[in-house]
């Protein structure tokens, strides 16, 4: 089994377990989540995005196309 | 691809066991719980329905009736919100795909990287409307006005894509049957010199032990057509290139203060992958005939596969009105193109409608099996892979951000408005020599 395989497989069983113990936030205690700050601007992001993604050879694979235009190599 | 198949499938079987180890919650969920909050992971269920239908331990209720009742009391199309952005890149830096010199109009010795200096002026917008309770509609449109990145020979003779415009319309229309579920469609089309773009896909969202866990699988087909213009400027017609994109999503509370958001992708694509117009030095070898060195396309392979998978942590702390915020991402594709990124945003109120962003991110990639400096002619195979890319190479890079953000609907009677605005700089920085600084301005106004 690859280091890769193992990498997923350790974070994940991580993910599993932190994910069991979650406690349910019943929707009056959720002013905190509610927070600008715990949002993330949309454009600011899609802006950092393609600076990243038309800079970096990591485009694709996490929802976002890679190509649909764009003349740069990723 | 084997490995790669392997590894997509491993982590889909343990992201699916992850997802079930969320059944206990459900039996925690207390269903008498009032509405009214909104949970950022939300923005359907509360800012266009009003929350509180379909609570856990509701009896089922007839959909139709459900639907008929609520388009009764339909009040049509009406503006959630608007928001614009500004933006401004100067970037510099040296890369051997490009064949600009140091001046406009001047080539770069065969051999030598070329100038990658480009100003880029980007204004965005997304406007949010509302049709009907059931039915939403995001669009978004992203302007790029680029001077000259990587220019090819003709730009640089003719000066004919000095400048080069790109626009893109990108609708998102989300149908919400219930309180439990979306069912969205993303289309649009991009165009810019000499690109053409058409995308669609669709997102189903379900919205698990209210709300406090989001799962979202998503899929996006894009197809290209662009001219294979070449190193030297001549367009060969047409060619076309198709990307299928696949997402699993997952948004969980973990506590009132908590948020976790996880996500794995897989994208493959096929056609004409390369940019037809970066180009490769290419050396021939000793007592072959011809020029010595000279410049030739890169070739791409005719397929690619990629997966990512990318996780991040968002903590408010209320004692000192900070947000911490941390992710991770990493990537892998067909051609052994590895990439780790790391991200950590603060974010602190200074005043009660005043809020500072200080973001720090770092990023480390293994170029594709087929990257190098130069090649040597003849190669093994005629249609051997190269590229020798500058964005492909194996590099760090670093990033440090501050944004500030004024929110008037916080501010003091009299200056109060449903709107708030940012300005933000970033500056971007690789260990090959590129740079990047970013400056924007953002308006929103909610309705």
């Amino acid at each position: 089994m690859s280091w890769l395989s193992r990498t997923l497989i350790l974070g994940l069983v991580t993910a599993s377990s932190t994910l069991a113990g979650c406690v349910v936030v019943p929707q009056n205690r959720r002013q905190y989540l509610a927070d600008p700050t715990m949002q993330s601007d949309p454009l600011e992001s899609r802006a950092r995005d393609k600076l990243h993604t038309s800079r970096e050879a990591a485009s694709g694979g996490n929802g976002q196309p890679a190509g649909g235009g764009c003349g740069c190599g990723n | 691809m084997r490995q790669l198949s392997r590894t997509a499938l491993l982590a889909a079987v343990a992201f699916t066991s992850s997802i079930g180890a969320l059944a206990p919650a459900l039996a925690r969920a207390d269903g008498t719980d009032p509405p009214g909050a909104t949970a950022p992971n939300a923005p359907r269920a509360t800012a266009f329905k009003g929350g509180g239908e379909g609570a856990p331990g509701a009896p089922p209720t007839d959909l139709a009736r459900r639907f008929e009742e609520r388009d009764d009391e339909d009040d049509g199309w009406s503006w959630i919100g608007a928001r614009f952005l500004l933006g401004f890149f100067y970037q510099q830096g040296h890369g051997l795909q490009s064949q600009s010199g140091e001046t406009w109009n001047t080539r770069a010795p065969v051999t030598s990287a070329g100038s990658e200096e480009a100003f880029i002026v980007e204004p965005m917008a997304q406007l949010s409307v509302r049709q009907s309770k059931h039915l939403t509609h995001q669009i978004f449109i992203p302007v790029d006005i680029v001077a000259a990145a990587s220019p090819d020979a003709t730009d640089l003779v003719a000066t004919a894509s000095a400048v080069n415009e790109a626009v893109t319309i990108d609708v998102t229309s989300t149908y919400s049957p219930s309180d439990k579920s979306d069912i969205s469609l993303r289309y649009g089309f991009h165009l810019e010199e000499p690109f053409r773009s058409v995308f669609s896909g669709p997102t189903f969202t379900f919205h698990l032990f209210e709300d406090n866990t989001v799962l979202s699988a998503s899929a996006l087909v894009v197809a290209d057509g662009f001219d294979p213009v070449t190193p030297n400027g001549v367009d060969h017609s047409f060619v076309a290139r198709t990307t299928l994109s696949m997402n699993l999503g997952l948004t969980q509370l973990l506590s009132p203060t908590t948020v976790l958001d996880a996500s794995l992708g897989a994208t493959t694509q096929w056609g004409v992958l390369q940019q037809t117009w970066n180009s490769v030095v290419l050396y021939r070898v000793q007592g072959q005939p011809g020029e010595p060195v000279r410049r030739v396309a890169e070739l791409f392979p005719v397929s690619r596969g990629r997966l990512a998978a990318s996780a991040r942590v968002s903590q408010h702390i209320p004692a000192s009105s900070t947000t911490v915020k941390g992710s991770y991402r990493f990537y892998i594709d067909e051609n052994l193109a590895i990439a780790h990124s790391a991200e950590v945003e603060l974010y602190q109120w200074m005043g009660p409608w005043f809020y500072a962003r200080l973001h720090g991110r770092l990023h480390t990639q293994i170029a594709p099996d087929f990257w190098a400096p130069s090649f040597q002619d003849p190669r093994p195979k005629e249609n051997d892979k190269r590229t020798s890319d500058s964005d492909l190479q194996t590099f760090n890079a670093r990033e440090i951000g501050l944004r500030l953000v004024l929110q008037r609907d916080r501010a003091p009677v009299g200056f109060r408005a449903s709107d708030s605005f940012s300005l933000g700089y970033l500056h971007y920085d690789r260990s090959n020599g590129l740079t990047d600084d970013f400056v924007n301005f953002g308006y929103e106004k909610r309705f």
